[in-house]
């Protein structure tokens, strides 16, 4: 197969569903703090003891926080796309402004700048998003669980299902194809 | 026949006309209870006594004992005296007496009666016992607090732990978004 161009390079990686490291990173530092958050939770209002409970808390925030990022990784995938599609004029029109008065720059560059710019883009709004979309669900789902429906559960059994399970659930939703 | 039933008759009345009339010696009727609802462990908890004298004569020397209940390792006497005297309980009144203790451990604790002695009229010396309140359960302040205390700082904590993150990339992308819709808008 014939070496890709760099155009045809960025063009590629604006459909990939990798994201960036810095993305990742932030993916992986949300979903662990997402996933302490109810522990302290529970650890509160449904007094379970650090001592006593240690490794189910730690089973519960590895698995959820593995969920959760993979979740988001997926959600990003779906936004990302959509986010390239709606932000295409305006990133256009951002680079045409910017560079109007350069007479040197051929218009091949300024379209392989503003394919770049979309991507740039739409790889950071779509991590926001994403995240935003994930935490909120997931918090909302996980409350529900932890003090309406389960609330009557023994504390271990609550953490487990309100935690991973709604974790799982929310992962469950971002594997949609659209 | 008749005559022996007018006898009997008769002894019968002048009997119930004599305890009818007859004062009796000073009596005394106690009850020791909890006033406070749950007993938690490090937290007060209100002990009652009360005295009733349904004698015809006063109860001299009154004295409640009850400190074999609450030994010293147990329980904290924050307020009151778990032996006290009265010098005198005066016929069909009462007299009631707190104690303010505080339990050390928490579990399951027999409350047992106290010890009441006074003297009656005629000068004997009557020991009794007061009403026990039996078997309770004493709370760890943790199961109290979990019942009974409110939890809405945990949930302030929660949101501050969560806000950042959820929040923060709704606002980084909002900025994004509005500083793009403003290219869309404007015409070149």
């Amino acid at each position: 197969m014939a070496k890709l161009t760099k155009e045809e390079e960025v063009l590629l990686s604006s459909y990939s569903p990798a994201s960036s490291t810095k993305g990742n990173l932030f993916f992986y530092v949300n979903a662990l703090i997402i996933s302490l958050a109810p522990i302290y939770l529970f650890y509160g209002v449904h007094q379970m003891e650090i001592a006593d409970s240690w490794i189910v808390w730690a089973l519960s925030s590895l698995s959820t926080a593995y969920l959760l990022a993979y979740s988001c990784k997926n959600q990003k995938r779906l936004l990302k796309h959509q986010i390239v599609m709606k932000r295409g004029p305006a990133v256009d029109r951002e680079i045409n402004a910017k560079y109007a008065n350069d007479k040197k720059m051929s218009i091949k560059e300024k379209e392989e700048r503003a394919l770049f710019r979309k991507n740039e883009v739409a790889d950071s709004e779509s991590t926001y998003l994403s995240i935003f979309y994930t935490n909120t669900l997931f918090l909302t789902i996980m409350l529900i669980f932890a003090f309406f429906l389960l609330a009557n559960v023994a504390p271990i059994f609550n953490l487990l299902l309100s935690t991973s399970g709604s974790a799982a659930l929310v992962a469950f939703l971002s594997t949609a194809k659209n | 026949m008749n005559a022996v039933l007018v006898a009997i008759f008769l002894i019968v009345g002048i009997y119930a006309a004599d305890v009818g009339t007859q004062t009796r010696d000073a009596f005394i009727l106690a009850h020791k209870s909890p006033l406070s609802l749950y007993a938690v462990e490090n937290m007060d908890l209100v002990i009652e006594y009360g005295l009733y004298n349904v004698g015809d004569k006063p109860a001299t020397k009154v004295t409640i004992d009850d400190r074999h209940s609450f030994p010293t390792q147990s329980f904290d006497i924050i307020k009151g005296l778990l032996h006290v005297n009265f010098e005198k309980i005066a016929p069909g009144t009462n007299v009631t007496h707190s104690v303010v203790l505080r339990p050390r451990a928490y579990g399951m604790f027999n409350y047992t009666s106290a010890q009441v002695t006074y003297y009656t009229g005629n000068d004997n010396l009557h020991v009794s016992y007061s009403s026990a309140p039996g078997e309770g359960y004493i709370y760890r302040q943790r199961e109290y607090d979990r019942k009974f205390a409110p939890k809405y700082t945990f949930f302030l904590t929660f949101l501050a732990l969560v806000a950042p993150t959820t929040i923060g990339s709704y606002l980084l992308f909002q900025k994004s978004k509005s500083r793009f819709d403003a290219y869309a808008k404007k015409k070149n």
